[in-house]
């Protein structure tokens, strides 16, 4: 037992010397995503698929990091209205209490288009079941839109925005990471002030220039690096590579993904890619062997469509047979010769067809 | 015709990078391939003409020196040279160290500039191995000429016809795959320019294997007895199972691969060696079919990159042997690539360690690491039956 023992006190000094796992810390994170307790109540959120901002016995603030939740409140003690600022929603959201009657809600229209506020009356002490999100998630056909790497061409997003907001047929905005520079408080803010210009949500993982500043602050601000969650009966998935690695744990919850979105389509984006179709610069997975066998479990799991960032660049191309497309047109650093400029994808689901097709909008 | 024109282009590189090699060693640059068995010959025969760093120093003027080499030597490389009375060394490391700078800046600025583009990267990556490796060697160079004694050094080595053989105990540390007890064993025959090896890996209980084949082509060697200084081409292949994982990668490589030895860079430094090698893989992994999946295959290809520095232990030929420092930028394998917290996690391939030493003229050990997305350790016996 204590010959044990020190074998694992080695092989964890090994790891930590090594940094074998550089995001352990932030899929350890992730699990403590959406999950707050305050003075007399707290707050969870299935699936860690909101960042509580803020909770306090009156009012809490959320960053919602999908298009539908559920949520639940636990009150201690009965109390005065309860305000709810949640941030990211979908323009057509809205909240409902699940089997609690007694439990009014009203809606403060925000300026912004994608923020809400909701006034809870609270009758009494306990639990409370809600959802947010929009009133028709029927399975019927839909645009979303990709965008990642932005970096130091935040100045100039607004462009972007606009844009996309000329596309009105994508119901939200999916990124694939390296929203900002570095990814300290102050980028991470600018940021979400320049992304309330969209009409329409964000939903994103990080990338490798959010890992410029120690610790993250990321996921306290987005929500979490690793995520799945469905839409219109399309299940889209987050990970987190952003350490050219996906963490060993995360592969336990992919696994648990790929299985429940095995009979529907299934897109999964992440920042760093596995395989960079350019071999030689393998802005890619740090391991080859890590990426062959990510791309073995997506292909196993049925994913449809891989969804990539990090290279400035666009690319069309295949991993392990599944479609794939490289889309870093946020405006950082682009790669010369490509004559593609800033740009996004506008990707048209149609889960009822079990088909998709990717559409490059150019920005300059 | 060839070997003559090889002969020529090694030798520019290295009258570039060290001027006065030429007049040191002419035969490094005169385009004259070395007989393939070069026979074994007392130390004083095989140095090159001593013109500084020959008469000995004081143990307060070493400890300066060897401090130098550190401070401000980290900087300003050569500078343990200067201080110990070896100016030309000092100059040669210096011109050296520019020269390494200059390479790392120049692909360092290309991959900046280019966005990374897909059309230079490759080039512009391989330039900034080198580069930072040259740059690494010049300083590493002044710290072992000033601080081992002339007595001490190993003599450099030679290649011989012969059989050489390894049997290593890997022990990998990795977060991704659980490999369980590994045995590395490979073998090489070399027959005066060519040279046929293998390298097999098994690890049964991760259910994983590897198997690298090449073939090496020497196109140039240092006329002078015993010296390193070597240039040689290899076609490989390579082929890896991932059993659990339901995968295998298959690619086909070719590499050139440079060794000089220390004296091609500064007259004095006898006993170190550096190496580059240079190439790029393409690779086909399959995924086999599944009850879940069918099969598919994917095409993707690797730059080879390597820069590596190290010192001749005693006699190589009885006993003796080598140590090596390296930075591999080779993303597969069994180390791959460095992870790291930052920005960067990624981009670099992995850094290692290998040392031998033979006990006598057949048998040596052998101890090797690695440091990339694995941490891999081996330890294990060499065999030898040179003529």
């Amino acid at each position: 037992m204590t010959r044990m023992r020190g074998a694992w006190a080695f092989a964890t000094g090994l790891l930590a010397l090594g940094c074998l796992s550089p995001a352990a810390e932030r899929a350890e994170r992730d699990t403590l995503i959406g999950r707050a307790d305050g003075p007399s109540v707290s707050i969870s959120v299935d699936g860690g698929h909101a960042a509580v901002r803020q909770l306090d016995a009156e009012h809490a603030r959320l960053w919602q990091s999908a298009p539908s939740i559920e949520l639940q409140l636990d009150w201690q003690r009965p109390g005065d209205d309860f305000e709810l600022m949640v941030d990211n929603v979908m323009p057509s959201a809205t909240l409902r209490s699940v089997g609690r009657s007694d439990l009014q809600i009203s809606t403060v229209t925000e300026a912004e288009s994608t923020q809400r506020r909701f006034i809870l009356s609270k009758a009494s002490a306990g639990r409370v079941r809600l959802t947010l999100g929009p009133d028709d998630v029927a399975t019927r056909a839909f645009d979303f839109a990709l965008l990642s790497d932005v970096q130091e061409a935040i100045d100039r997003v607004a462009d972007v925005y606009e844009r996309l907001n000329q596309e009105t047929s994508v119901e939200f905005l999916l990124g694939a990471g390296d929203l900002t520079q570095q990814g300290t408080q102050a980028q991470l803010e600018r940021f979400e002030r320049e992304l309330l210009r969209a009409n329409v949500p964000y939903y994103t993982t990080l990338g490798n220039h959010e890992l410029g500043t120690t610790p993250v602050p990321f996921q306290e601000r987005f929500g979490r690096a690793n995520q799945s969650f469905v839409y219109r009966g399309v299940r889209f998935t987050l990970l987190d590579s952003a350490s050219a690695t996906v963490d060993p744990q995360v592969y336990t919850w992919l696994d648990a993904w790929l299985s429940a979105g095995k009979d529907n389509l299934h897109f999964v984006a992440m920042h760093i890619p596995p395989i960079d179709p350019t071999g030689v610069r393998n802005g890619a997975f740090a391991s080859r062997m890590e990426a062959h066998k990510l791309l073995g479990r997506l292909r196993r799991g049925g994913v449809d469509l891989t969804l990539y960032g990090h290279v400035h660049s666009y690319y069309r191309f295949a991993n392990a047979g599944i479609p794939a497309r490289i889309s870093g047109g946020g405006g950082a650093i682009p790669e010369r010769f490509d004559r593609m400029g800033r740009h996004f994808l506008v990707i048209h689901t149609d889960p009822l067809a079990q088909s998709f097709e990717t559409r490059v909008v150019r920005v300059d | 015709m060839r070997a003559r024109w090889l002969g020529v282009v090694c030798g520019g590189l290295s009258l570039l990078l060290h001027p006065s090699a030429g007049r040191a060693e002419p035969a490094t640059a005169t385009p004259h391939v070395s007989a393939p068995e070069p026979k074994p010959a007392p130390r004083e025969q095989n140095t090159a003409p001593r013109e500084q760093n020959t008469a000995p120093i004081g143990p307060g003027r070493r400890a300066l020196a060897i401090g130098s080499s550190v401070v401000p030597g980290v900087l300003l490389h050569g500078s343990g040279s200067w201080v110990a009375g070896n100016s030309a060394a000092g100059w040669d490391l210096f011109a050296l160290q520019g020269v390494g700078l200059g390479l790392f800046v120049a692909g360092g600025a290309s991959i900046v500039f280019s966005g990374a583009a897909r059309s230079v990267i490759g080039p512009a990556i391989a330039t900034t191995v080198v580069g930072g490796g040259i740059f690494t060697t010049s300083w590493l160079l002044d710290v072992y000429d000033v601080s081992m004694p002339k007595h001490a050094r190993g003599q450099e080595r030679g290649v011989r016809n012969g059989v050489r053989s390894h049997l290593d105990y890997v022990f990998i540390q990795s977060p991704q795959f659980d490999y369980g007890p590994m045995l590395r064993q490979g073998s090489s025959v070399t027959q005066n320019r060519l040279r046929f090896g293998y390298e097999a890996v098994s690890a049964p209980a991760g259910r994983f294997d590897q198997l690298r084949v090449g073939f090496g082509y020497r196109a140039w060697q240092a006329a002078v007895d015993h010296s390193g200084s070597a240039l040689e081409f290899m076609l490989g292949t390579t082929s890896l199972n991932h059993f659990d994982e339901d995968f295998g990668t298959r690619g086909v490589e070719l590499s050139a691969r440079l060794r000089l030895d220390g004296r091609s860079w500064s007259r004095s430094i006898d006993g170190a060696f550096t190496e580059f090698e240079i190439g790029a893989s393409g690779q086909r992994t399959s995924w086999w079919a599944t009850a879940e999946a069918p099969a598919a295959a994917s095409s993707e290809s690797v730059l080879i990159a390597k820069s590596a520095v190290g010192v001749y232990l005693g006699d190589p030929w009885n006993q003796g042997g080598e140590l090596q420092l390296y930075y591999d930028h080779r993303h597969d394998g069994l180390a791959e690539g460095l992870l790291a917290k930052g920005l960067g996690s990624g981009a670099l391939g992995h850094v290692g360690f290998l040392g031998e030493y033979f006990v006598s003229r057949n048998l040596g050990l052998r101890l090797t690491s690695e440091i990339g997305s694995a941490w891999v350790l081996g330890a294990g016996l060499n065999f030898r039956s040179e003529r």
